[in-house]
Parts: structure tokens; C-alpha cells; sequence
């Protein structure tokens, strides 16, 4: 069921920087990857509805939310949602070399296309 | 308050059918297996009398009651008692409810069952969510967004018999509403109808609802549909005409200067270069703030620049800084700062603090995506 997004997250969670990443479908269902004993599945499945959550916030509000970033004081959590439906959360740490901004673009094109 | 065993959660339930918080209080009574306690009521004038009697953890509201919907009532508590966990039911789940609940501070916005078996599975979700610590910190609405003329009309419009003490500041009075009719107010040493604008004139404060008890006097008369009307045209003469009056036994002091519009500004003077979203765009064209609101912890409004939307900015803020405490649960991500939403010629940075809000709407320099750019991310 869904396998793809799986497979595509246990893939993308191996990108330089990404601690651990998520998908929530429109159905509610959250496929979620970790890299780090830190983040448990339960935290993260929770941040991603918390990430849904706010889309629907956004757009209620005719806020911009073509890229969202949640900044916290050590790490950031990326959203990105599909017209579709679908949203993705990435945790990075707070680090610039951590993360190479032309990786996130590469994540989210594939996140785009990906089928649902 | 009433005192009850610490680890027994207290759960209310608002909901207009009768059958169904009877059904509610027998099964979920059966499961929770002594751990709750059940408290129901049938309408949201009800409810508030609960909630100002009893430390509830978990309100479950129903979103379809009629004169006083779910979503208005969630509006209210999440103001009036922020640290009560809530829970929205509904019978016909739509998007546009959801996000409204959402919006108003539900945790949780659950279908009704249609098969009592499926109480269960309800009955378990809120037994998770009731286990957990409720937030304790953080910025909170209180009664500065929510006006005092909705909880009046609240408790007419059911017919309740209530007491609402309102503080704000030296101020302090009380409405005495019986069977749904204002019949007294006094605040200062006034009593009657002056009284009662002078209340609903009062900027800020808070209230409590309390049980009614018979006034000294009646010295109010008529329907409070009109009552309110009168309120608000006298409220807003004076508004236009005069300073605000000083409480009782002091002296009117000229108010500090309200700040003045702020200029144009640069996004980087705002915020500093290490906390912008992304990199300016390659062409450096400075963004344009378009809209900018701070308000304080308590959701009163601070500043503002060009925002026709103040409340609904500040309700944002509310959102946000619910949400954040949510989402950093289990995660040790540190202490939430911002969220920063980018669109293609706009970006909104909304920045939560423990004392205060800013939200801040502005244009950018350039329309491409900065992620376009290509450039590092500026570091923390």
C-alpha cells in the first residue's frame, strides 16, 4: 500500500542533513522515515499532522505556503504540500553545512511528482 | 473548584442530543474504568458553568449545536481557559469545519460515529490526548479577542441565569443576567445602563462567570439585543469624542503617544541576517513589508502597520504557538522561534515568543524562489 512512498522516504532520508522526513496523505495516513534514534516514529508521524494541520491554517488564511519552514532553536522542519493533498516534512539541523539547499530543491521536485 | 484524585482526568462533553451524552456517559463511564470523570452538558452556557466550576483537562464539543455553534464555543474556551485540551465531533466532517476547529484551538477534530461500536475508537483517541500534559506555556488569547457582547449573548441566547464579573484593571463589575435578561449591572459607582456601557467599553481584562444570585437592585429593563445595540453606539461616540476615562479615584494622565506608521523597511532590518528565510534574491532587491502586527502573550494588539486583519493575524499567532508546542512533543527541538512561509512574490515570517507575537507580511524583492538560488542557508 503505497509502497512507493516509502521506499522514496527511506531514500530520502539518507540526503545529507535530513534527520528524518515524512508523508501525510489526504486519507490521513503518515509514512515516516528516521535516521536518528532521537526522532521516534510517534514524534515524527505527530509533527507531520502538526504540519498538515497548519497547510489547512495557511490556506484558510491566503498565507504563501509554497515552501514553510518551522524554525526552532536547534533544528528546522521544512513543509511542502501538493495540490493534492499530500505533505512532506523534512528535520534538519539548524547547521548550514548540514544541509545543501540544492538537495532540499531536488527532494521537493521528486516530492511533486511523486505519484499518490 | 471541586477536588478530585489527581490522576483521574476530568472530561466534559457539550452536545445538544441528550441520547447521545447519555450513551457517551454510560460507555466511555464503562471504559475509562474509574479514570475519568464525566461531566455533560447540553449547551454551551452549561458547558462555561462546568468549566468555571471544574478543572477540566478535555473538552469534547460538538460542532453542529444550534443559537451557539461548536466552533463559536471553541473560539471561547480556547480564550477563556487555554490550558483545557479540546476536541471537536462532528457529524458531517468537512475540510472548511476542520480547519475552523482547527483554527479556534481543537487538538482534535473527530466524525461522529454512526455505529456505537465505533465509540470505542473515539474512546481511545481521547483517552490518549487527556493522558497527555496539557501545555502550560506559551502565548495565549484571553478575553481581549473575544468580546464580552458574545459571552452576554451567549448566556441570552440560552436562557442561563449567570453573574459575570469582569476585571480589567481598576475596573471592576458585574452583569447580572437572570433566565436570559440582563436585569442589573454596576461597576465604580455606577449602576444600570451606564453601567453596563461602561463595562462593555472596558479595553482588555478578564471575566469569570459565575452562579447567579439575586442583585441588590434591578436596575436594567428591556431586551438585550437592544441593550447590546446601545452599548456599542455609546461606546463608539466616545470612542470618537474623548480620551478614556480614568477608573474611579484617579486622575486622567495623558496617554503615551501611539506609535507612529512605521516607514518602509528592509526585511533585513527586521530580522537579522542570520534568522531571514532564505537569501536574498540574486538581484538584491530590498522585499517590501506590506502588513505588520505585534501583539503581546496576552493577544492584546501592540502595533500595527497597514493590517486590516489584526484578529485574524492574532488569532494566527494563537495558532501558531499551539501548534509549535504540539509539533516540538517528543522531539527536543529547542525552543520554537518561527514559522517562515514563502509563496512566489510573498513571504510571511510569523514569530512566536514567550512575551509577544510579530507577524509580518511582505513582498519580495524578487518573484523567483530563493531555494532557486541555490546559495547557502544563512547559519543560525
Amino acid at each position: 500500500m503505497r509502497e512507493h512512498i516509502h521506499n522514496w522516504l527511506t531514500e530520502k532520508a539518507k540526503v545529507a542533513g535530513v534527520l528524518a522526513c515524512g508523508v501525510r496523505s489526504p486519507d490521513r495516513k503518515t509514512f515516516t522515515r528516521t535516521h536518528s534514534p532521537q526522532f521516534t516514529q510517534i514524534a515524527i508521524e505527530n509533527a507531520c499532522r502538526c504540519v498538515t494541520d497548519t497547510f489547512q491554517v495557511l490556506q484558510s488564511n491566503r498565507f504563501p505556503d509554497e515552501l514553510v519552514r518551522w524554525v526552532f532553536e536547534n533544528y528546522f522542519i521544512y513543509g511542502f504540500t501538493r495540490p493534492d493533498g499530500f505533505c512532506l516534512a523534512l528535520l534538519t539541523r539548524r547547521n548550514a553545512e548540514d544541509v545543501q539547499p540544492a538537495e532540499l530543491e531536488t527532494i521537493i521536485a521528486e516530492f511533486q511528482s511523486l505519484p499518490a | 473548584m471541586s477536588t478530585t484524585p489527581v490522576n483521574i482526568k476530568k472530561i466534559l462533553f457539550v452536545d445538544d442530543n441528550t441520547q447521545f451524552l447519555e450513551m457517551i456517559e454510560r460507555l466511555m463511564g464503562n471504559w475509562s474504568q474509574g479514570e475519568w470523570q464525566i461531566f455533560l452538558a447540553q449547551n454551551c452556557g452549561k458547558a462555561l458553568l462546568v468549566l468555571q466550576e471544574h478543572a477540566i483537562d478535555l473538552a469534547v464539543v460538538d460542532v453542529q449545536m444550534p443559537v451557539v455553534d461548536g466552533i463559536q464555543f471553541l473560539a471561547l474556551i480556547n480564550r477563556k481557559y487555554p490550558n483545557v485540551q479540546k476536541v471537536t465531533l462532528s457529524a458531517y466532517a468537512d475540510e472548511a469545519s476542520r480547519t475552523a476547529c482547527l483554527s479556534h484551538g481543537a487538538e482534535l477534530f473527530l466524525e461522529k460515529p454512526r455505529d456505537p461500536a465505533d465509540l470505542e475508537i473515539i474512546f481511545s483517541t481521547l483517552r490518549e490526548l487527556a493522558r497527555h500534559k496539557p501545555v502550560t506555556s506559551g502565548f495565549r488569547g484571553v478575553l481581549r479577542q473575544v468580546s464580552l457582547e458574545d459571552v452576554i449573548q451567549m448566556e441570552c441566547l440560552n436562557r442561563n441565569s449567570s453573574i459575570l464579573e469582569v476585571n480589567a484593571g481598576k475596573w471592576q463589575g458585574n452583569i447580572f443576567i437572570k433566565e436570559g435578561a440582563m436585569i442589573h449591572a454596576q461597576v465604580g459607582d455606577r449602576n444600570g445602563e451606564a453601567a453596563l456601557n461602561k463595562i462593555l467599553s472596558l479595553k482588555g481584562g478578564e471575566f469569570n462567570l459565575k452562579p447567579f444570585t439575586e442583585p441588590p437592585q434591578q436596575s436594567i429593563d428591556g431586551p438585550w439585543e437592544f441593550l447590546l445595540m446601545e452599548a456599542s453606539r455609546v461606546r463608539d461616540e466616545a470612542s470618537a469624542d474623548e480620551p478614556e476615562e480614568p477608573p474611579p479615584g484617579e486622575s486622567a494622565e495623558a496617554p503615551p503617544p501611539l506609535p507612529r506608521p512605521a516607514p518602509p523597511v528592509r526585511a533585513s532590518d527586521l530580522v537579522p541576517p542570520a534568522a531571514i528565510y532564505l537569501p536574498t534574491p540574486v538581484n538584491n532587491r530590498p522585499a517590501r513589508i506590506d502588513e505588520m502586527v505585534i501583539c503581546s502573550a496576552k493577544g492584546e494588539v501592540l502595533y500595527e502597520w497597514q493590517s486590516s486583519r489584526t484578529s485574524d493575524r492574532v488569532s494566527f499567532l494563537e495558532f501558531l504557538s499551539r501548534k509549535s508546542l504540539q509539533l516540538g512533543e517528543g522531539l527536543n527541538l529547542g525552543t520554537f522561534d518561527r514559522l517562515e512561509m514563502e509563496g512566489d512574490r510573498t513571504r510571511v515570517i510569523a514569530q512566536v515568543k514567550s512575551d509577544r507575537g510579530v507577524f509580518v507580511r511582505a513582498t519580495k524583492g524578487s518573484a523567483r524562489r530563493a531555494l532557486e538560488n541555490n546559495a547557502p542557508i544563512p547559519a543560525p
